[in-house]
């Protein structure tokens, strides 16, 4: 049996930490949604079976679109599901695309940074805050965009090493 | 032109340009100009935030999972038996069963790839089947998958709703006339080509099998009763006209067609999620972008431009058709109403156009462009279902888009085609 260096084995480790990742970051997003819907539900069942609106529904389910949308945003990079042109990749020979990949999955690393930069002043300026109808900590909702820049970074530069950018259809990436 | 819209002009062309996915390009173009113009950095998370924040576009994600649901459910293959035993026996019969099956699709789900793919993956294979060009079978599922958008619900109307400032609900009414327009002209297209093509004809149905089918299909038909009588009736807000729209297609879907399982659900709220997250990013990746072109006034002084080149109203509508109908050639459609909404809401202001009409005028713009060569979305889908390439598929689509480019003249030169309904 070959032995494996020590390299790959460190490359094995890390692509098992990220399916992982990649595995919880859906199950979040699954769990949002579900809880959104049930928030609409209750919200119109109280109204009209018990005559009050509950004033938390409408705060809990916002702060799961939150989530996801920005949830949604970081696996739209880990899966390559997000819209773009791709025009000027599809005349590109495969080695030649496959480099242009890695060069977009880049620069969607350092949106990513960017992002976390950006999120970590944000919550920052905001700590101690609450939110308006149930109070709860205002990180919570702040904090999903470092969150979610640190997972666009940690899934596109795994992209780059690995190179595994996928190719979009011809004309632009699969639409919603 | 500002040193702010250059840099935001220039980052974004230039990267979407080379691939890079249009809400990293507009969220790094939006970071250029924070970093040029000195501005806290915190205000491009902090806008990102607050584009996630409107209870408004819950509905996108609601909608989508109504979607997904009624077509795991098998409520999309039953509404499809139920136009079949209309109009399959017609000249044209089959393919007049998608445009009609479309526009019932579109009154649940309100997206157009949604409705493509679910109408697309049942009827192109029929179509074929019964004798119909394939590439036709195509174009006839792709131009009826762009009804999404226009009957309500419609995921473009709740998001112009939301970057506009208007009722949601009025802006659903004002697209009623311009899609059920398209659903009747692409009936004629259909009925045009079986007579050219000689495509057989399909056997009547029996008036038992008729009973049958609309009895079978009773679920699936309450659905748009449901959600557009909810939001009507004042009963929902079109975001909870969505949820219970999901619930609905849960309970039906488990209890009376048992074609869902509680353990295949969350595969479904995932796919949802995803067609979801790919406008919704962009919307709120787009909120930073938009205040920057607000607090440059790029839209003010380019709708001032406008006015003063342009002294004519109809002028000024036919230009900014003809620019979206270029800018959906090259870019995503959500994202064109995102970022140049302000301007777009800024020149129909100047010209006086009524808010909601021009939203009818914007909407059927962005169904136009999902059809159109050469990057709609539901092009694609149509391409994907039907293994044909772009150029066979495009070849076919052009009646079907000038039935289209018809209607939005129609809605945007007689106001009433759009305003009738929605006052």
């Amino acid at each position: 049996m070959a032995k494996e260096s020590p390299g790959g084995v460190a490359i094995e480790g890390i692509r098992r930490i990220v399916r992982a990742v990649a595995w919880l970051l859906r199950a979040s997003l699954i769990a949002a949604a579900a809880v959104m819907l049930a928030c609409i539900a209750i919200q119109v069942v109280m109204r009209y079976v018990f005559g009050q609106t509950p004033s938390w529904s409408e705060e809990v389910a916002i702060l799961m679109f939150a989530w996801t949308t920005l949830g949604g945003l970081a696996l739209g990079i880990h899966e390559g599901f997000h819209v773009r042109l791709t025009v000027a990749l599809d005349p590109l020979p495969g080695a030649a695309r496959a480099w242009a990949e890695r060069g977009i999955d880049l620069i969607a690393a350092v949106f990513g940074a960017c992002l976390v930069w950006s999120g970590l002043r944000f919550v920052e300026f905001t700590r101690g805050s609450v939110s308006a109808a149930i109070a709860y900590p205002i990180e919570l909702l702040h904090g999903m965009a470092p969150i979610a820049g640190a997972l666009v970074c940690l899934f596109a530069v795994v992209r780059v090493v690995a190179g595994a950018a996928g190719a979009g259809q011809a004309g632009a990436s699969p639409p919603p | 032109m500002s040193v702010t819209a250059i840099v935001l002009v220039a980052t974004f062309a230039g990267l979407a340009a080379i691939s890079v996915p249009f809400a990293i390009a507009i969220g790094l173009a939006t970071v250029a100009v924070l970093v040029v113009a000195d501005i806290e950095p915190a205000f491009f998370a902090q806008q990102m935030i607050a584009g996630s924040q409107s209870f408004s576009l819950l509905a996108i994600p609601l909608f989508m999972l109504a979607g997904e649901l009624m077509t795991a459910g098998g409520l999309s293959g039953r509404l499809v038996h139920a136009a079949g035993v209309l109009v399959r026996h017609r000249t044209g019969g089959l393919a007049m069963v998608t445009v009609i099956a479309s526009a019932v699709f579109a009154a649940i789900s309100g997206s157009a790839p949604a409705t493509t793919a679910a109408m697309g993956s049942i009827m192109i294979p029929a179509m074929t089947r019964a004798g119909y060009d394939k590439a036709f079978a195509a174009a006839v599922a792709v131009s009826s998958g762009v009804l999404g958008p226009l009957i309500p619900p419609s995921i473009a109307f709740v998001i112009w709703g939301v970057i506009a400032e208007q009722s949601i609900g009025r802006l659903f009414l004002s697209g009623i006339l311009p899609g059920l327009a398209i659903a009747a002209g692409l009936l004629v297209v259909c009925y045009v080509h079986a007579r050219r093509q000689k495509v057989p004809l399909e056997e009547r149905a029996s008036w038992r099998e008729t009973m049958e089918a609309f009895r079978d299909a009773k679920w699936a038909l309450m659905s748009p009763v449901i959600v557009l009588g909810g939001i009507y009736g004042g009963i929902f807000t079109p975001t909870e006209a969505a949820g219970v729209s999901c619930l609905y297609a849960i309970l039906v879907g488990l209890l009376v067609e048992r074609q869902l399982t509680l353990r295949g659900l969350p595969a479904l709220f995932l796919r949802a999620v995803r067609t979801s997250a790919m406008v919704t990013a962009i919307v709120a990746v787009s909120t930073g972008f938009g205040v920057l072109v607000a607090q440059d006034q790029i839209a003010v002084r380019f709708a001032e431009w406008l006015a003063g080149s342009v002294d004519q109203r109809w002028m000024a509508l036919a230009g900014l058709n003809i620019v979206f109908f270029l800018l959906a050639a090259v870019m995503d459609e959500i994202a064109i109403m995102v970022i140049f909404g302000p301007m777009l809401i800024a020149i129909a202001s100047r010209f006086g156009v009524d808010p909601v009409h021009f939203g009818a005028i914007i909407v059927t713009n962005v169904a136009i462009g999902m059809a159109a060569p050469p990057i709609g979305y539901c092009l694609f889908i149509g391409m994907a279902i039907s293994g044909l390439g772009l150029g066979a598929v495009s070849r076919r689509i052009w009646p079907m888009i000038l039935v289209m480019l018809i209607v939005l003249f129609l809605t945007t030169y007689v106001p009433q085609f759009a305003l009738l309904l929605a006052g």
